[in-house]
């Protein structure tokens, strides 16, 4: 009690930002209830009656649901094998730049994009590749082609333009960990005889393995809701077959038809997903000897 | 780092691979910049060119000139940006400052109770829900209110109190200070590159939102930069509809203006915080 009276003004600054995950974090959490009512707005979460897994029921005799289960999964493992080793193996490059004033100029630039909205990147590119006026049309002519309405090519696009955007300030994590890698140990390696590219391997990579392993978690953790921003700005109804995601798929239904129970229900479905994901990766990562991120 | 400094063939093919990267990003943006900049006649000319052959501000007068247009939403994207910075800011640093305190009763609690909400979400539509039944709606709370805390940044900012040294506070304790004037007075002074980088991620964010804009704003006066920015470009809306008249302008120049004008304050503000990256964005971060 006397630990509490006397910490009595760090309790008061708590008080807001835990009020605030209160009511922005965990209420909605409680309004999961939705995805078991016929929820109708002016009853609310508290008063819409129950109707048990009517809605699941319904969304798995959805084929536009399983369309955009099954493109989730896909392009996540699509965007996992590039988005997610890229930024190291920039890193890795980076790293071997002596010119600091170079090396810096890089940085500024290949940062850079991941603080410019999806709204002006989609922009920027739909203006590109637009087949009558834009770049492509220039260098294609009468065979320039509207690569955005192509299904084919639409996952290629996503993935291009992600890494355009956010493969440089990805580096930013590893660098931070490079730099505290202590150049002794460098020093020791060379005169053991290492070369360079045994110095990647031997002490590099070595010393930013624990934040790889962190952030594949993290990855992993986040991967079916990753993209939304990037998919909503970039697609059309043509290719809704290869693009659409669980993310767009939810805000459709539920803002466009209104249908907000079944809507939540496929919201649930994906934390769920999620979390398992989660949970089976930190797992993973004890059981082989090293530190989870719980 | 590397001992040796001959610069060799693997020099080569490093630089030149991050050169070509970096080019990669850099001409689309220098393009956008060229195009809205260029004079009517020119560009129509002759538009692939990455050297500019002429000068104009056309477009730009014409964006400015359109109040209730570009205007108007610019000015609501900069009093969205400043008011959800400051409430981010003072909800974070608050709650960062006092979960530092590794000896604070029901800190590791609290702090879970936080960390929990990073990986488990009610999802968008009850989300959705809860923002109208606080009336939310076709107000600036619906834009800074319901993301104003990144549990991200809190991190951020908790680990960067933390490291800073317990004899700053125990001097001004004696001084007579109470912890709210020692947050103040003392630590908010000295802990400049944590608030640089993220207020910038917050300011970037809140910059460059057009989703919470677009599920909770429904007047057109009221829309940010990035809502309008997409009605033109991504959804090709005229621009009549959008409420912007263009005559006698270039659409295609006009809209580029427009996208730099949305870019301006990141690509003139992050240069300056960029050097509080590598620093602050640690992530050991997450764990406790």
């Amino acid at each position: 009690m006397k630990q509490i009276a006397k910490n009595k003004y760090f309790y008061f600054m708590l008080i807001p930002v835990l009020i605030w995950y209160a009511v922005f974090c965990y209420v909605p959490m409680y309004g999961i209830v939705m995805a078991f009512q016929d929820f109708t707005m002016s009853k609310g979460f508290f008063h819409s009656p129950f109707v048990g897994l009517k809605h699941f029921q319904a969304l798995f005799a959805e084929e536009d649901f399983w369309r955009a289960f099954w493109n989730t999964i896909i392009i996540a493992l699509y965007r996992l094998a590039t988005a997610f080793p890229i930024p190291i193996i920039i890193a890795l490059l980076l790293n071997e730049v002596r010119h600091l004033k170079f090396r810096k100029s890089l940085q500024t630039i290949i940062y850079l994009p991941h603080f410019i909205s999806w709204v002006i990147v989609a922009s920027i590119f739909i203006t590109f590749l637009n087949p009558e006026s834009g770049l492509i049309a220039a260098i294609f002519k009468d065979d320039a082609q509207d690569i955005l309405t192509r299904p084919d090519l639409f996952r290629h696009v996503l993935i291009l333009t992600d890494l355009w955007k956010e493969a440089g300030f990805g580096t930013v994590i590893y660098i931070a960990a490079m730099a505290g890698i202590s150049s002794e140990q460098y020093e020791a390696a060379t005169i053991d005889g290492a070369g360079r590219w045994a110095l990647v391997r031997h002490v590099t990579l070595p010393g930013i393995s624990g934040v790889i392993l962190i952030m594949f978690i993290l990855t992993i953790g986040k991967i079916l809701g990753w993209g939304f921003d990037q998919v909503y700005n970039f697609y059309n109804p043509l290719v809704y077959s290869t693009g659409d995601i669980l993310d767009t798929y939810i805000f459709r239904t539920a803002l466009s038809d209104s249908k907000f129970s079944f809507a939540a229900a496929a919201g649930i479905l994906k934390s769920l997903i999620c979390v398992v994901l989660l949970v089976g990766a930190n797992r993973m990562a004890k059981a082989l000897g090293r530190e989870g991120i719980y | 780092m590397s001992i040796q400094n001959k610069f060799t063939w693997t020099d080569m093919f490093i630089y030149f691979v991050l050169a070509a990267g970096s080019l990669m990003i850099f001409i689309p943006l220098w393009r956008i910049l060229v195009i809205s900049f260029s004079a009517q006649e020119v560009y129509l000319l002759d538009n692939y060119n990455l050297i500019p052959k002429s000068f104009s501000l056309t477009e730009y007068k014409r964006a400015f000139g359109n109040i209730g247009g570009i205007a108007n939403a610019l000015f609501n994207t900069v009093k969205i940006t400043a008011l959800g910075t400051t409430i981010s800011m003072l909800l974070t640093s608050l709650g960062a400052y006092a979960l530092s305190k590794s000896d604070l009763p029901g800190r590791n609690m609290m702090f879970r109770f936080l960390i929990f909400t990073m990986f488990f979400s009610g999802g968008l539509v009850p989300f959705y829900v809860l923002v109208r039944n606080l009336d939310f709606i076709d107000t600036i709370w619906s834009l800074v209110l319901p993301t104003a805390v990144s549990t991200y940044n809190l991190i951020i900012m908790k680990n960067y109190f933390a490291s800073l040294p317990p004899s700053l506070e125990e001097a001004a304790k004696i001084d007579g200070y109470n912890d709210i004037q020692i947050l103040f007075k003392i630590i908010i002074p000295i802990s400049a590159p944590v608030f640089a980088a993220v207020s910038l991620f917050y300011g970037v964010a809140l910059w460059n939102d057009y989703f919470l804009a677009t599920l909770f704003i429904n007047s057109n006066e009221l829309f940010p930069l990035q809502v309008i920015l997409r009605q033109m470009i991504i959804q090709d809306m005229v621009t009549a509809e959008v409420g912007i008249s263009t005559t006698g302008s270039n659409m295609e120049q006009f809209k580029m203006a427009c996208i730099v004008i949305g870019m301006v304050p990141v690509l003139v503000i992050y240069p300056f915080v960029q050097k509080y990256f590598t620093k602050g964005i640690m992530l050991g971060a997450v764990k406790e």
